[in-house]
């Protein structure tokens, strides 16, 4: 641009050459040195798809156990659990035995749940998406909406320093206008020393704290460094919360589409 | 007899009065028809809108949700399945019933169990709504399930679901045929369990017969992990809508000793709107009285102006005798209290079969102006006439009242004739 620039004014321009060559040279060092610099210092965006993709890879399959914490009662469930993507994921209960086989399957926007006791597969009605899923305090609202932090929202750094003794960034997370998105915003704050999640809020449409998940426990699982425990703790039930303890995870482990089936979901 | 006794005694006025009436007669009557007929307006109208009222309270509580209602003070708004009535581990459900059903007002008591999740069909599933019932009891209580379309209420031990019409409808489902029911329990388990669908059932309320599943109250105790004294609402009927207040606060009382988690709430709170409506109703009402007897005042008076108009070398006379003002005032109102008192007598003749027949036979419009849904509750187009007192009384005195009232100008002016003047015929 510069070049077109300058041939442009051809009269007199064999003394302004002179001057507008340094000019060049500067940029080119300046546009050089930025460049260098980029390796080191990600963009916020990149930095939250790391955190996205963490726990799910391309495909992923692992054991997890669920820990929910209510008011009136605790119950823990072994499950296991494949993913492809964010379209597609199987849960499959393993004990207690009084729940085992009881399984879900997501495929893209919609959830499918397997009932060993009446040997049915059920899908999940619109309706019926507001709904506890296995009653924990996610909904199969969550499952489905689980959507793309990239995709979804508008990422900028919000904070950036020491917090709590632990240099972290945290990023402001706002919906993009067309996202399928419930929250008004949420809020990220990742640990810079190797770009983990520490936690994400939630704020609903009134703008106040719904839910926080805190991730901890940071693990190599296939080959990968990730939070081992996710906890969720909705605010509006204050101490009670859901647990994921992840035993056994591992990723890029060739599932297709096809494995997603509703056969597969009936353990089949 | 003194002339002072006889004078100061109403009767005598009455009599005047009376004897007054008779020296136009047609004229009389024709006032006191109109007269009459006010008051039979009044009575009719007043006692179609009262019935229609009252049958819009009935509509929109017994048709679901009862007249009374006892649940754990937590249970609303949030409706979760562990705030059953008593509190932790619930209440002896039958004593409960025997107890409130020893109120003499109270005419029904219903237990009922909610829970929330999902029907599915072989084909379909869709959200929704489950109520768990005593259909024998239920029926004491509420109408709706006189709303059974096909088949019949679940029936005990047999795992049955009566489903809302448009609910079946969208589960292309019918009488006899499976149904999962899926619900988050008590106990954060998934309860799953497959019914047979024993019936169809149309409420009227488009809500519930789009999303409403009615099971046996055990049956969904035992879907939703729940123990058998552990119910989130008993609903009561009483005698008269509008006693529930107090009936409540009765049962409140006598209930003290089941524990704090109880709490009894009339319709007239948990459905305030149909308060406001009745509310609206007697508003109407009063316009109409006003209305019907401003225009009762208005013949009055001119009856009575023309009398007195016709008889001013009449009041001449007697004033020329020494008779006093307070008097002829007392005369010509006496004669409006007696046209306004026949009035009413003859306005009574006229309305009382009208209002038996319609109190016995209502005139059911349904055919042409067809059901309403109206603030939750099914209404049904019948002129029928609400059963008081108050309505005739308070139109008998408000006639009465304004037939007097409006003959104290005429009085006035009858006072005001110049003797001497009337006497000369100027």
């Amino acid at each position: 641009m510069l070049l077109t620039r300058m041939r442009a004014t051809p009269e007199g321009s064999q003394r302004r050459r002179g001057r507008a060559l340094p000019a060049l040279l500067w940029t080119a060092v300046f546009l050089a040195g930025a460049a260098a610099s980029l390796p080191a210092q990600e963009t916020p965006e990149e930095i939250v798809r790391h955190v996205d993709d963490l726990l799910r890879g391309e495909s992923s399959h692992g054991a997890v156990t669920m820990e929910v914490v209510t008011e009136r009662w605790t119950r823990s469930m072994e499950m296991e659990m494949w993913s492809l993507g964010q379209d597609y994921s199987l849960v499959r209960v393993l004990s207690p035995a009084r729940e085992a086989g009881t399984a879900t399957l997501k495929v893209e926007r919609d959830i499918w749940n397997y009932l060993p006791r009446v040997d049915r597969t059920i899908r999940v009605p619109g309706a019926g998406m507001g709904g506890s899923w296995m009653g924990s305090h996610f909904t199969y609202d969550d499952l489905v909406r689980e959507s793309s932090l990239i995709d979804d929202y508008d990422v900028e750094v919000s904070f950036e320093g020491t917090r709590g003794g632990t240099e972290i960034w945290e990023f402001r997370l706002d919906p993009l206008p067309e996202a399928p998105v419930v929250w008004s915003w949420l809020e990220l704050e990742v640990r810079k020393e190797d770009r983990m999640p520490l936690e994400m809020r939630y704020f609903d449409e009134r703008g106040e704290l719904a839910r926080t998940m805190e991730f901890s426990d940071f693990r190599t699982m296939g080959g990968r460094l990730v939070p081992s425990i996710l906890s969720m703790r909705p605010e509006d039930q204050p101490g009670e919360s859901t647990t994921l303890r992840y035993r056994d995870l591992e990723f890029d482990i060739g599932l297709d589409r096809g494995f997603f089936s509703l056969q597969r979901l009936r353990g089949g | 007899m003194s002339r002072r006794r006889a004078m100061g005694d109403r009767g005598f006025w009455l009599r005047i009065g009376w004897r007054n009436l008779g020296r136009h007669r047609r004229r009389s009557v024709i006032t006191a028809l109109a007269l009459a007929w006010g008051f039979a307006a009044v009575v009719l109208f007043n006692g179609i809108l009262e019935g229609m009222g009252s049958d819009f309270i009935r509509s929109g509580t017994d048709l679901m949700a009862g007249q009374i209602r006892i649940q754990n003070p937590d249970y609303e708004p949030e409706q979760e399945l562990w705030d059953v009535v008593g509190g932790e581990g619930g209440v002896q459900v039958s004593e409960l019933l025997a107890q409130v059903r020893s109120d003499s007002d109270v005419i029904g008591a219903a237990p009922r169990v909610y829970g929330a999740g999902i029907i599915a069909s072989d084909s379909t599933s869709r959200g929704g709504v489950f109520m768990g019932i005593l259909p024998g009891e239920e029926a004491g209580v509420t109408h709706f399930l006189e709303g059974v379309v096909d088949g019949s209420p679940p029936a005990e031990g047999a795992y049955e679901v009566l489903l809302g019409q448009e609910l079946a409808r969208q589960l292309r489902i019918g009488v006899g045929e499976e149904v999962v029911l899926v619900a988050p329990a008590a106990d954060g388990s998934l309860g799953n369990e497959l019914f047979t669908v024993s019936g169809i059932v149309r409420t009227g309320i488009p809500e519930v017969d789009a999303a409403q599943a009615f099971l046996r109250l055990d049956d969904l105790q035992f879907l939703l992990a729940l123990g058998p004294q552990e119910v989130h609402e008993v609903v009561l009927a009483v005698n008269d809508p509008w006693a529930a207040p107090e009936v409540s606060r009765r049962l409140v009382a006598s209930l003290s000793g089941s524990g704090s988690q109880i709490q009894v709430t009339p319709w007239t709170e948990f459905r305030p709107e149909l308060v406001e409506f009745a509310g609206l109703i007697s508003g109407m009402n009063w316009v109409i009285l006003v209305v019907i007897f401003l225009m009762a005042a208005f013949g009055v008076a001119n009856t009575m102006l023309m009398g007195t108009f016709e008889r001013r070398r009449e009041f001449a006379v007697v004033k020329a005798l020494g008779m006093g003002p307070g008097r002829i005032v007392t005369m010509v109102v006496g004669e409006a209290l007696v046209l306004g008192l026949l009035s009413v007598v003859a306005g009574a003749l006229i309305s009382l079969p009208l209002v038996l027949w319609l109190i016995h036979y209502p005139l059911d419009l349904t055919p042409i102006a067809g059901e309403q849904m109206f603030m939750d509750g099914l209404f049904r187009f019948v002129l029928r006439v609400e059963h008081s007192w108050d309505i005739p009384i308070r139109a008998a005195v408000g006639l009465v009242l304004t037939a007097t009232a409006a003959s104290v100008y005429p009085a006035l002016r009858a006072v005001r004739v110049p003797a001497a003047e009337a006497l000369a015929g100027r």
